[in-house]
């Protein structure tokens, strides 16, 4: 047997000599009982599974409670109220609650864990447990278990925000949320930790400055959106929430807006992963909605036994995270992990051996293979449900002066028929799993329009939905509008995310060596040239919040996005060249 | 106290320098000890970021480190909710806490608005390069050459700090060891609603105002072996007792964030424990700025 600890951030394994005495003995240890590690706690409890909460803090819930993020009317969780049942709950469940406890070291058997030495105000004690769930959202036992795990987006380690939150007191009587956020990571060693802590607290101090209703709790803990990530047995991608919304094995079924949750500058965006870039900019879908059916096995840490990883670490990647992260999400993966124990502890058998057919009738019972009422891309109403189009319908939505993303949070659009970004997406979606017949079929409408004298001033869009296609015959045209910004194929639209800056990121994601002197010479100029005719367009972001369309009307906005498109399309032809 | 984005950035970037060069006493070398590095020597670590110890640490913070297992700064007036009467600011110290809290608007009728004291400890700490350990608690502790090595459980995992001396602030001590001087322990909420005129009162509860207008805390006092658990099942077990009754109108609009504490001797408590720990517990101070005074004479 040997403990595992993390010291100054590195795990260190010590051999034991002699079996280390174990004060209790549970079936199951939740670690960190927040919105999953609850849910965990109480259907472990309510199947008759002896378990044992542990938690830094004193209360249950996590960001849903002690974090305040009750953001009514889209989450109108009540604080006190959710506490005050949450305790109630597990007092009638008659859960165990190691309440202001750390995880101090792990004990392990080859791959399994087998139990765990806890912390309470110097006084340590050794607990053993069939299964451990980790539900800290930080991997804070599976990093001690082994577990491979990263750190936000591939391209920079870039997180989403996290936040301190007051909770309100208006002039009505009525509570209110307010935070303020910042883009970096929650993991750290004490003085980056201790540093963004106090900064983020200084941050909202002035923001009750600004606001000088009276404050009812100054949130104990951070809101973390994102944390670490921990490599599971199955991953779960957006790409696959998007393309392949079906498997065998689905724990539950999402729809939630993809909302990543990060600073409002344009540039940034084009850090994110390449699908995050086609849904966000490409295609103007920023917040709305996408189906998901998370798979089982995406709650196993890879090569682990005795383990769960519920929360927001669990196996999932950086953009599917930017939708599934919620709590009601994080609640069903507590809820799942608990089912799975529940049955590997009665039959006896390893998580990895929990047959799908055994842990169905469970989830059922806790109602989460109910389908939501929305699927596929769009709103969060049913009235938003278009059909897939193909090649006529996306030439025929496409041809129009095309205006920005429409928003989930807004729900509104400058024009109702606008359905360009839905366009784009069917474009896509024919790339990633249309027949060779269906894309041959999109890919000649889409040419022959281009080839319409027509309709000229719409070929950047029939361009953009042909490059999204994956068919080269889009390179000539996206080459023609970086040559030749704001002519004739290039108009400038108000509202709209211009097409030129989309032409740049499309022709590194085609290739396109023809297009490097091109890109050189507007990185070397700063794309001041380049963005200076869309100055007459009339952008405004008081339509739209910023994150959802980034552009104000100023020089700078442009062309920092146009030269981080520029950036990434040079580094990506550049690379490709290389390998 | 007015931190601009200019003074924000030079007081990271010094607080970061700081730590950099540790809290360390000058000259020395970190001897290196049989289980590990040593992260950091101070002169004193303080346990609990208690407005004592913080103001402590703000006086001399080259050569004193907090070690605090939760987020909250003086958590033992903002995170418990307690009596928030400000009294007169005699030390330089408190009179910049008052300037503080005044600048921020937090100051009515001679008393402060207390959930918001924890952010302006982190913007004074932040100004005066105080060496925080946040959701950090001691674990061990051995003594070697006449000095304290301390292993503590933080963000990155187990650490170790040497150090002179220990002073510990938290309100029952380290391990528990001065519980039994532990009288009582109380838990709060923030209420919303107003008052018919008459505060009412019970047995073991009491409703205060607090300084801004219609701020009202609802206070229960309970016995000192009560954790989390149940002081939050009593809490709101009493007050729905009580709603149709004296506490009719009002809500439970949030909750304190920290357990109060009171004790058996009245005045400043001081004990050095078996392990030579010096054990000053923060809630034994009347007040916030006799709280801040007696940090900075230390």
């Amino acid at each position: 047997m040997v403990i595992a600890t993390l010291e100054a951030g590195a795990v260190r394994k010590q051999e034991l000599r002699n079996c280390p005495v174990f004060s209790n003995s549970y079936d199951v240890a939740v670690v960190g009982v927040g919105s999953a590690g609850a849910e965990s706690l109480f259907t472990c409890a309510r199947f008759g599974v002896k378990t044992i909460g542990i938690d830094l803090r004193g209360a249950l819930g996590g960001n849903a409670t002690l974090g305040c993020v009750n953001f009514a009317p889209y989450w109108p969780i009540n604080v006190p109220g959710t506490l005050d049942a949450f305790e109630r709950k597990a007092k009638s469940l008659g859960v165990e609650l190691a309440y202001e406890t750390a995880v101090t070291g792990a004990f392990l058997e080859g791959r399994r864990i087998i139990g765990l030495r806890l912390c309470r105000n110097g006084i340590s004690r050794n607990i053993r447990a069939k299964i451990v769930i980790d539900a800290t959202g930080a991997a804070a036992v599976a990093r001690l278990a082994g577990a491979k795990v990263s750190y936000g987006r591939r391209s920079d380690g870039g997180q989403f925000t996290v936040a301190r939150t007051y909770l309100f007191e208006n002039e009505k009587g009525a509570t209110f949320p307010s935070y303020t956020g910042v883009c970096e990571s929650p993991s750290g060693d004490a003085k980056s930790y201790a540093a963004l802590v106090t900064s983020l607290s200084v941050k909202r101090l002035r923001m009750r400055r600004r606001n000088l209703s009276r404050v009812l709790m100054a949130a104990p803990m951070l809101g973390a959106r994102e944390e670490a990530r921990i490599e599971a047995e199955r991953v779960y991608t957006f790409r696959e929430a998007l393309f392949a919304p079906v498997n065998d094995t689905p724990i539950f079924f999402t729809y939630t807006p993809y909302d990543i949750h990060r600073a409002t500058d344009a540039a940034d965006r084009f850090l994110e992963s390449d699908e995050s870039v086609q849904w966000v900019v490409i295609c103007g879908l920023h917040s709305f909605s996408f189906s998901g059916a998370v798979p089982y096995f995406s709650l196993l840490p890879k090569n682990i036994e005795g383990m769960l990883i519920p929360s927001r670490h669990f196996g999932i990647d950086h953009d599917a995270l930017a939708g599934i992260r919620m709590i009601s999400e994080m609640r069903k993966t507590g809820y799942a992990s608990a089912a799975a124990a529940t049955i590997a502890i009665r039959k006896g058998i390893s998580l990895k051996e929990v047959a799908y057919n055994d842990l169905r009738p469970l989830l059922e019972k806790g109602n989460l293979l109910s389908r939501p009422v929305c699927t596929g891309v769009g709103f969060c109403r049913p009235r938003h449900a278009f059909p897939l189009l193909d090649g006529e319908g996306i030439v025929e939505a496409l041809s129009r002066d095309v205006s920005t993303a429409i928003s989930w949070v807004f729900a509104q659009t400058p024009n109702k028929d606008d359905h360009s970004a839905w366009a784009y997406f069917c474009a896509w979606r024919l790339k990633e799993c249309g027949t060779s017949a269906e894309r041959k079929a999109a890919g000649d409408s889409l040419a022959k329009a281009l080839c319409d004298p027509k309709a000229v001033r719409y070929s950047a869009n029939y361009a953009v939905a042909l490059a999204l296609l994956g068919d080269i015959r889009a390179k000539d045209v996206l080459l023609d509008i970086v040559r030749h910004p704001g002519e004739r194929r290039d108009p400038v639209v108000d509202c709209a995310y211009p097409n030129r800056i989309k032409a740049l990121w499309l022709l590194g994601l085609l290739d396109a060596k023809e297009a490097v002197p091109e890109l050189k010479a507007i990185i070397a100029d700063g794309a001041k040239a380049y963005t200076a005719s869309l100055l007459r367009a009339r952008a405004t972001t008081k339509q739209y919040a910023s994150w959802v369309y980034p552009f104000n009307g100023s020089a700078t906005a442009y062309q920092a996005a146009a030269l981080a498109a520029a950036r990434t399309a040079l580094k990506k032809i550049e690379t490709a060249s290389f390998s | 106290m007015r931190i601009t984005r200019k003074a924000f950035l030079q007081g990271a970037l010094s607080a970061a320098t700081a730590w950099r060069i540790g809290p360390i006493w000058a000259g020395e070398t970190p001897p290196s000890s049989p289980d590990g590095p040593v992260l950091a020597e101070a002169e004193t670590v303080l346990f609990g970021a208690s407005a004592v110890a913080l103001a402590a640490a703000m006086t001399k913070p080259e050569k004193r480190i907090v070690i605090e297992p939760s987020l909250a700064l003086a958590g033992e007036f903002s995170g418990a909710l307690r009596e928030n009467r400000l009294t007169e600011a005699k030390t330089p110290l408190a009179r910049e806490l008052t300037a503080c809290l005044r600048k921020e608007n937090l100051i009515r009728n001679g008393k402060y608005h207390m959930p918001c004291l924890t952010d302006v400890f982190c913007a004074m700490a932040l100004e005066k390069n105080v060496n925080l350990f946040l959701n950090a608690m001691p674990v061990e502790l051995s003594h070697a050459n006449g000095s304290f090595l301390l292993t503590v459980h933080g963000t990155d995992g187990l650490n170790r700090i040497r150090a002179r001396q220990i002073i510990d602030t938290t309100p029952q001590g380290w391990r528990d060891e001065g519980m039994s001087d532990v009288k009582a322990k109380y838990f709060c909420a923030p209420l919303i609603g107003k008052s018919s005129g008459i505060l009412p009162r019970g047995e073991t509860w009491e409703v205060r105002e607090g300084a801004l207008e219609g701020e009202y805390t609802f206070c229960l006092s309970l016995p000192p072996t009560t954790g989390w658990h149940e002081a939050r099942l009593a809490l709101y077990a009493l007050f729905a007792s009580q709603k149709s009754g004296p506490l009719k109108g009002f809500q439970i609009g949030g909750e304190a964030t920290a357990l109060g504490f009171t004790y058996k001797n009245a005045g400043i408590i001081h004990k050095v424990f078996s392990n030579g720990i010096d054990w000053r517990p923060a809630p034994c101070f009347s007040d916030l700025l006799s709280a801040v005074s007696e940090g900075e004479s230390w």
